[in-house]
C-alpha cells in the first residue's frame, strides 16, 4: 500500500514516521521471505536441488490450520497438526518427487520441485476455492498500537515475525553446527560423492532438509496468513518468487545471509512503495527491486554472504 | 594476445559419437513420412466431420509452442544454461511484433525482422548478464527477466495502451487458418534443419562441450564468454520467433499470459524430452502443449463437479513428476538407454 507522504518534503517529521512505518512493514516481510528462504538454502545446501515448492507446501499447511481452526479442536492443538501435515507433506514429496532424481542434473530437480508447487496449487484451489469467509485466527495479537504519538505504528505481530525469524535462524544454524545429522548434512553439501562412503545416507538427508524446509515455510505461511483480510490458495504465490530472489541474492549456500537478504528486499520493497513528492516510483517498486536484486547479484557474484563456489547446475 | 590455438587431431569416431549425442536425427525415411503427414494433414482433417479449420488452429499452436522448446533448447539443452527467462524472449518477440503491425502499420516483412532483432537484443543483454553468473544464479536472474519484461509490458498496456491486449490484424499475405498452419509447419521445419545442423557444426559441439566443462572446453579453443552470450542469442532469436507467430495466430497480445508460467513449461519440455537431445526437445513440446490443448479443447467444459480447465496446469504437472521420476534423463534418454547402456561406463 503507497502511504503518500502528504504535504512534500516540507513536512519532515511525516515523512521520518512513513519512513520507519515502511521500515517496520518491510522487516514484518522480509522475515517471512527470509523463513522462506532459510529453507530454500538449506535444500540446496544439502541436494544441490534449487527447490520451489516450498511456499505451496506452506500455503497448503497453513490452509489446513485454518480448516482446522473452524472446527472445535483447541489452538494450540490445531498448530501443532497443521506443522505436522507440513512435516508429512514434506517428507512424501521428497519421496515421490525428489528422491529419484538425487543424482540427476540439477535442472530436472528444480523442474520436479516447479511440477510439484503447481500440483499443490490447484488442488488447494480445488480444496479451499475462492477466498475463505473469514481470516485465520492469528497466533499473534495484529492490532497496531501507536508509539508515544509518533506516529510511527507497531503491532505484536510485527514484532513476533522478526524474532521467530531470528530464533528459527539461530535453531538452524545450531541444528547444523552441533548434531550429527547437521554435520551429516553439511558433509553431503560438500561432496554428495564421499558422504555415502563415509556412512552418510544422502537419501536420509534430503528428506530432513524438506522436512525442516515445509518447516519452516509454514511458520512462514502462518505468520504471513495472518496479516492477510482473507485467505487464498494462491496467496504465497508474490512469497515464492521474493523468497528464492532471497536465497540468491544471500548466496543460496548462507543461511545468515538468506535472512538478511529476506529483511533488506522486504524493507527495500516497502520503501520504494513510499511517494517522495514528484518522485512517485511506487508502480515500479517490484521491478525496481528485481533490478537491485540482480545488479547485486552481478556485482557481487557470490550474493552477500555466500561461500567460495556454487556447485554447478 | 590470445595464446596460438593449438590444433588437436581428434579420432573420427569421436566425432561421429559426439555429433550423435548432440543431434540425435530421426533417420531419413521417418522424417520425409513425418513431414508427408504433417503437409497431408489439412486434406485428411477436412475429410472429417467437425471441426478441421478448429482443429488445424490447434495444431498450429502446438507447433510455435515447438519452435520455442527448440529455442529453449539451445540454451537449456545444448548450453546448458538453466534458463527460466524464454518466457521474456517469448513475449518480447511476440509484443514488438504486435506493436510495429497494428501501431506503427509497418508490414510484415519489415516489422517480423524488427521483433525478431529486439528480441536478439534481449537475448544478448541477458548473455551479458550471465555471464557473471553460475548454475542456479542462471536460472534465478532469469527469472528476474522475465518478471521485469512482464511488469513493464503491463505497465506499457495499462499506460500507452489503457487496455489489457493489443490486437493485431494477420496480414492477407498469412490468409486462413489453413495457410497459417503451412507457415507454421514451414517455420518449425526451417528452424529445426537449423538447429540440426548447428549441433553437429563446430559451434553446437563448442556449446555441448562447454555445458560439461566449461575449463575443459576452455581448454580445447572454446572461449566460455562469447559462446555463452551466441546460445543466449540463438535462443533469443528462434524463441522470439515463436512469439511472433503466436501473435499473429492469436490476433492479439496481452502481458499477462506472457510470463513466468510460459518459461516453466518450455524448461520443463526440454527437460521431459531430455536435456541435449534436440528429438527429446521436439518430443517434450509436442508433449506439454499438446497435452495442455487436448484437455482445453477436446474435453467437456466439467467433468462432474470438477472444471476441466482449473485442473489443466495440475495433469501436466502430474505428467512432468511421472515423467522425471521414471527417466530422470527425460524421454529421449529412455529411447537411447539401450544403446548407450554400455557407453556409460566409458
Amino acid at each position: 500500500m503507497p502511504i503518500a507522504a502528504a504535504g512534500g518534503w516540507g513536512l519532515g517529521e511525516q515523512i521520518v514516521a512513513d519512513i520507519l512505518n515502511s521500515v517496520i512493514g518491510g522487516l514484518r516481510e522480509g522475515s517471512l521471505y527470509g523463513l522462506l528462504a532459510l529453507g530454500t538454502v538449506l535444500i540446496y545446501k544439502s541436494t544441490g536441488v534449487l527447490s520451489l515448492a516450498q511456499a505451496n507446501i506452506g500455503m497448503v499447511a497453513t490452509l489446513i490450520l485454518y480448516s482446522l481452526t473452524s472446527t472445535m479442536l483447541p489452538y494450540a492443538a490445531a498448530i501443532a497438526l497443521s506443522l505436522a501435515a507440513a512435516a508429512a507433506l514434506g517428507l512424501v514429496a521428497e519421496r515421490l518427487c525428489v528422491r529419484p532424481l538425487l543424482h540427476a542434473p540439477a535442472t530436472s530437480g528444480m523442474i520436479v520441485t516447479l511440477a510439484l508447487s503447481g500440483v499443490l496449487g490447484v488442488v488447494a484451489a480445488q480444496v479451499w476455492p475462492g477466498s475463505s469467509a473469514s481470516p485465520l485466527i492469528p497466533p499473534f495479537d495484529t492490532a497496531s498500537h501507536e508509539l508515544g504519538g509518533s506516529g510511527v505504528y507497531l503491532a505484536p505481530l510485527d514484532v513476533a515475525t522478526l524474532l521467530i525469524s531470528a530464533l528459527l535462524a539461530v535453531l538452524l544454524w545450531l541444528f547444523l553446527r552441533c548434531t550429527w545429522m547437521g554435520l551429516a548434512m553439511r558433509a553431503t553439501a560438500d561432496r554428495l560423492g564421499t558422504a555415502p562412503l563415509m556412512g552418510i545416507r544422502p537419501g536420509r538427508v534430503s528428506a530432513v532438509s524438506w522436512i525442516l524446509g515445509a518447516l519452516l515455510a509454514t511458520v512462514s505461511g502462518i505468520l504471513h496468513a495472518s496479516g492477510l483480510p482473507a485467505l487464498q490458495s494462491t496467496f504465497m504465490l508474490g512469497s515464492l518468487v521474493w523468497a528464492v530472489l532471497a536465497a540468491a541474492l544471500g548466496g543460496l549456500t548462507s543461511l545468515p545471509g538468506a535472512l538478511l537478504a529476506g529483511l533488506l528486499i522486504g524493507v527495500a520493497d516497502q520503501i520504494l512503495q513510499l511517494s517522495f513528492g514528484p518522485l512517485d516510483l511506487s508502480p515500479y517498486h517490484q521491478t525496481l527491486v528485481f533490478i537491485l536484486v540482480v545488479a547485486v547479484l552481478l556485482v557481487r557474484r557470490r550474493g552477500l554472504l555466500g561461500g567460495p563456489e556454487l556447485r554447478s547446475a | 594476445m590470445n595464446p596460438p590455438r593449438r590444433q588437436v587431431s581428434v579420432p573420427p569416431a569421436t566425432i561421429k559419437r559426439a555429433a550423435r549425442l548432440g543431434g540425435s536425427t530421426l533417420p531419413a525415411s521417418g522424417c520425409i513420412a513425418l513431414c508427408g503427414l504433417l503437409l497431408a494433414l489439412p486434406l485428411l482433417l477436412r475429410q472429417l466431420p467437425g471441426q478441421g479449420q478448429f482443429d488445424l488452429f490447434v495444431l498450429a499452436s502446438i507447433g510455435i509452442f515447438v519452435i520455442a522448446v527448440i529455442g529453449q533448447h539451445v540454451l537449456s539443452g545444448l548450453a546448458g544454461q538453466p534458463s527460466l527467462g524464454n518466457g521474456a524472449f517469448f513475449a518480447v518477440g511476440a509484443y514488438s511484433l504486435a506493436v510495429l503491425l497494428s501501431r506503427y502499420h509497418l508490414s510484415l516483412w519489415l516489422a517480423l525482422p524488427l521483433a525478431l532483432a529486439t528480441s536478439g537484443a534481449v537475448g544478448m543483454a541477458a548473455g551479458l548478464a550471465a555471464l557473471r553468473v553460475q548454475g542456479p544464479n542462471v536460472a534465478i536472474i532469469s527469472l528476474a527477466l522475465v518478471l521485469i519484461v512482464q511488469d513493464l509490458l503491463s505497465k506499457y498496456e495499462t499506460h500507452t495502451l489503457q487496455a489489457t491486449t493489443l490486437t493485431v490484424a494477420r496480414p492477407a499475405a498469412l490468409g486462413g487458418d489453413t495457410t497459417f498452419y503451412y507457415y507454421t509447419v514451414g517455420a518449425a521445419a526451417l528452424v529445426l534443419l537449423m538447429v540440426g545442423n548447428l549441433m553437429r557444426g563446430r559451434t553446437g559441439r563448442a556449446l555441448v562441450a562447454l555445458r560439461q566443462s566449461e575449463v575443459a572446453a576452455a581448454m580445447l579453443g572454446v572461449p566460455p564468454g562469447p559462446f555463452r552470450i551466441l546460445a543466449f542469442l540463438l535462443s533469443a532469436l528462434v524463441t522470439g520467433l515463436a512469439g511472433a507467430l503466436e501473435a499473429l495466430e492469436q490476433g492479439s497480445v496481452t502481458s499477462s499470459s506472457l510470463g513466468l508460467d510460459l518459461s516453466v513449461l518450455l524448461l520443463s519440455a526440454v527437460v521431459v524430452g531430455g536435456i541435449g537431445s534436440l528429438r527429446g526437445a521436439v518430443l517434450g513440446g509436442c508433449l506439454i502443449a499438446g497435452m495442455a490443448d487436448l484437455l482445453r479443447y477436446k474435453l467437456p467444459a466439467t467433468v462432474g463437479p470438477i472444471d476441466v480447465g482449473t485442473i489443466t496446469p495440475m495433469l501436466s504437472g502430474v505428467v512432468i513428476i511421472v515423467v522425471l521420476t521414471r527417466f530422470p534423463s527425460g524421454l529421449a534418454g529412455a529411447m537411447g538407454r539401450q544403446r548407450r547402456g554400455v557407453e556409460r561406463f566409458s
